[in-house]
């Protein structure tokens, strides 16, 4: 297994992208309140620090539209805000159903070659990535 | 043959009039002659097609055709095909060979449908246009200078522009409905969870559907009926048994209770729009059913609603898009962290960044609450004004889109005007409802759709309203002009 101690290394059960909701909430201001209405826009830097949660590299060009697209498109959200939901149960799948279960057999034959195929960098079996270890 | 619906088209293969193998390389001739203006297609696969029309062939010869063997079709390219390139119209999956068929793609196969090639559409099925492809935008074979409409852009334009009878396309939240009525033709989103969603690569799991295109409700109810029922490899798939839709297509309208919601007729409806809305609504009530004016008072908040669910969902779902296992990499990435962004920053485009991003900050600490979990219970609101009306009305009718094609460019630079195009189909996406749209004429020489909203599994309602009314009106045999 050189990967691990050579230029690449495993990359393992991938879980950083998934949302964050812990850590981050230092990084945004609060929502202005102005004449009572709840007033949303995202500043560069902000579009900067959730970019960066979402792992996604923005073009620093694209900031300032991206600054204005979201700030407007959380203007329009904020027309939520309006309605009084208090008492209303959140509403997660449109049918009201639960998700089904099987019984926990292994179902799926192994076809690593298969979907390594298709990988990007492949070595002995397992995915390269850049090294994480020094 | 291309002025033939599917219908007709199987009868003729099994007169003997013509092979699938004949019919097929019409098909693929007509691609390589009308496409290059229209680009509704990314992958064109002739060599699959011909192999696959020649086993439909034989089959014939051997008496085991059904209704749909050999009548080629064309994918929308969000359903996985072995084998075949699956690129979702973005970069990011340009060299993605999928190695499995979605079971949409794997059942119409078993039923002898021909696979054409993969179609046009919006970036990971993210817009209203068309225009966010990596492949370039499809154009309206009704006026070239206009939008098809989106997602499914490709496929809807494929389907009016009679290059194949019919193609696949998903519905997350008017990808099938509205791209219908601004080609004008006919687009089916069955209820959430009707037809299986394994291999349909997922944007925003809680509202995404996979439906058909056709020439007439009677040609989708063939496609629908092939492609619906329970799949055990999608968790959200229904345990219910699929109606014959074909079957189904004689009952008459007479005594059908017709909602007409308010909502849908107020401001912001073109004049042409309505003018031939309100005539499809008359051709209904000559036929015997029964108009009733209903509301649905929270239906303004299904943009604001879809607008958190929807990027929320999408931000979650395309977190498996790294760099690491299938899809885009990045060129010398520094380390691991460059290589996740890069890879995301240059593989996605810009209109599914801003949404990665919205969803991103949507579902962030200090902001879940004020906005996924709000937009949960409006999302319940929306859902109980669709419940009531179904109390009183069997269907609800109004306009699938506000207007007609818009010009392309026209909205590419404001992302809230394109999502207020969605105003009339979000709110059935939210619901889980089945909705339809189907020709009703013309305004300024573009076509309007009517779109029908059903109760839950009541597709074969939608199908049969839809029927009846092609039964009285032209509109769905109304094929632009060719342009080449």
């Amino acid at each position: 297994m050189a990967g691990i101690f050579g230029k690449h290394t495993i990359c393992g059960n991938f879980r950083a992208l998934l949302p964050m909701r812990a850590d981050c909430g230092v990084l945004f201001t609060s929502p202005v309140h102005i004449h009572g209405e709840i007033l949303m826009s995202l500043s560069p830097e902000e579009v900067r620090a959730v970019a960066h949660l979402a792992r996604l590299a923005v073009d620093e060009q694209r900031i300032p539209d991206y600054s204005r697209d979201l700030s407007r498109i959380l203007e329009l959200v904020e027309q939520m805000q309006a309605v009084d939901t208090a008492s209303v149960e959140p509403m997660a799948h449109p049918l009201d159903m639960a998700q089904r279960l099987r019984p926990d057999e292994v179902t799926e034959p192994n076809q690593r070659e298969r979907f390594q195929a298709i990988a990007p960098a492949v070595e002995d079996g397992v995915y390269l990535v850049p090294r994480v270890i020094e | 043959m291309h002025e033939l619906g599917i219908a007709e088209l199987a009868r003729g293969l099994d007169a003997g009039e013509y092979s699938s193998e004949e019919l097929t390389r019409e098909v693929l001739s007509r691609i390589e002659r009308l496409d290059k203006t229209l680009n509704t297609f990314i992958t064109v696969d002739a060599e699959g097609a011909l192999a696959a029309a020649r086993g439909a062939d034989e089959r014939r010869a051997a008496g085991q055709a059904g209704p749909l063997t050999g009548i080629p079709l064309a994918h929308k390219d969000i359903f996985c095909t072995n084998g075949l390139r699956t690129s979702c119209g973005s970069r990011m999956l340009d060299s993605f060979i999928a190695p499995y068929d979605a079971a949409v793609v794997e059942r119409l196969g078993a039923n002898g449908m021909v696979n054409v090639g993969k179609t046009n559409m919006d970036e990971f099925a993210m817009g209203s246009s068309n225009e966010t492809s990596y492949y370039g935008p499809v154009r309206n074979p009704w006026d070239t200078g206009r939008v098809p409409g989106g997602s499914s852009g490709g496929s809807a334009a494929a389907v009016a522009a009679r290059l194949v009878p019919a193609a696949t396309g998903t519905d997350t939240g008017g990808s099938i409905r509205q791209p219908a009525a601004l080609c004008g033709i006919t687009g089916i989103k069955p209820t959430y969870g009707r037809v299986s969603r394994w291999g349909m690569i997922a944007f925003a799991s809680s509202l995404d559907q996979g439906g058909v295109f056709a020439r007439s409700a009677e040609d989708a109810a063939m496609v629908l009926g092939a492609m619906a029922g329970f799949d055990e490899r999608d968790s959200t798939s229904v345990e219910q048994v699929v109606p014959d839709y074909s079957a189904a297509l004689d009952q008459p309208l007479k005594g059908l209770k017709v909602g007409l919601p308010k909502e849908f007729f107020g401001e912001g409806l073109e004049d042409g729009v309505r003018a031939a809305v309100d005539a499809a609504i008359a051709v209904l009530k000559e036929q015997g059913a029964e108009l009733r004016e209903v509301s649905l008072p929270n239906l303004g908040l299904s943009v604001p609603t879809y607008y958190v669910i929807a990027p929320a969902e999408c931000s979650s779902n395309l977190s498996r898009y790294d760099g690491v296992r299938f899809g885009y990499r990045c060129e010398d990435p520094r380390d691991l962290e460059d290589m996740y962004k890069r890879s995301r920053g240059e593989g996605f485009g810009a209109e599914v960044q801003r949404r990665i991003l919205v969803g991103t900050y949507a579902l962030s600490a200090g902001y879940y609450d004020a906005y996924y979990l709000k937009a949960q219970q409006c999302r319940r609101l929306i859902s109980e004004d669709f419940r009531k009306a179904f109390e009183a009305v069997d269907v609800l009718v109004g306009p699938t889109a506000p207007e007609t094609a818009f010009g392309l460019g026209e909205r590419a630079d404001d992302p809230v005007k394109m999502y207020l195009s969605d105003i009339n189909t979000l709110a059935v996406n939210l619901a889980g409802l089945p909705g339809m749209s189907i020709p009703a004429g013309f305004a300024d020489g573009l076509p309007v759709g009517l779109q029908l909203i059903g109760n839950y599994f009541d597709e074969g309602r939608l199908l049969a309203v839809a029927h009846q009314y092609q039964q009285h009106t032209d509109w769905h045999r109304r094929a632009p002009e060719e342009q080449s």
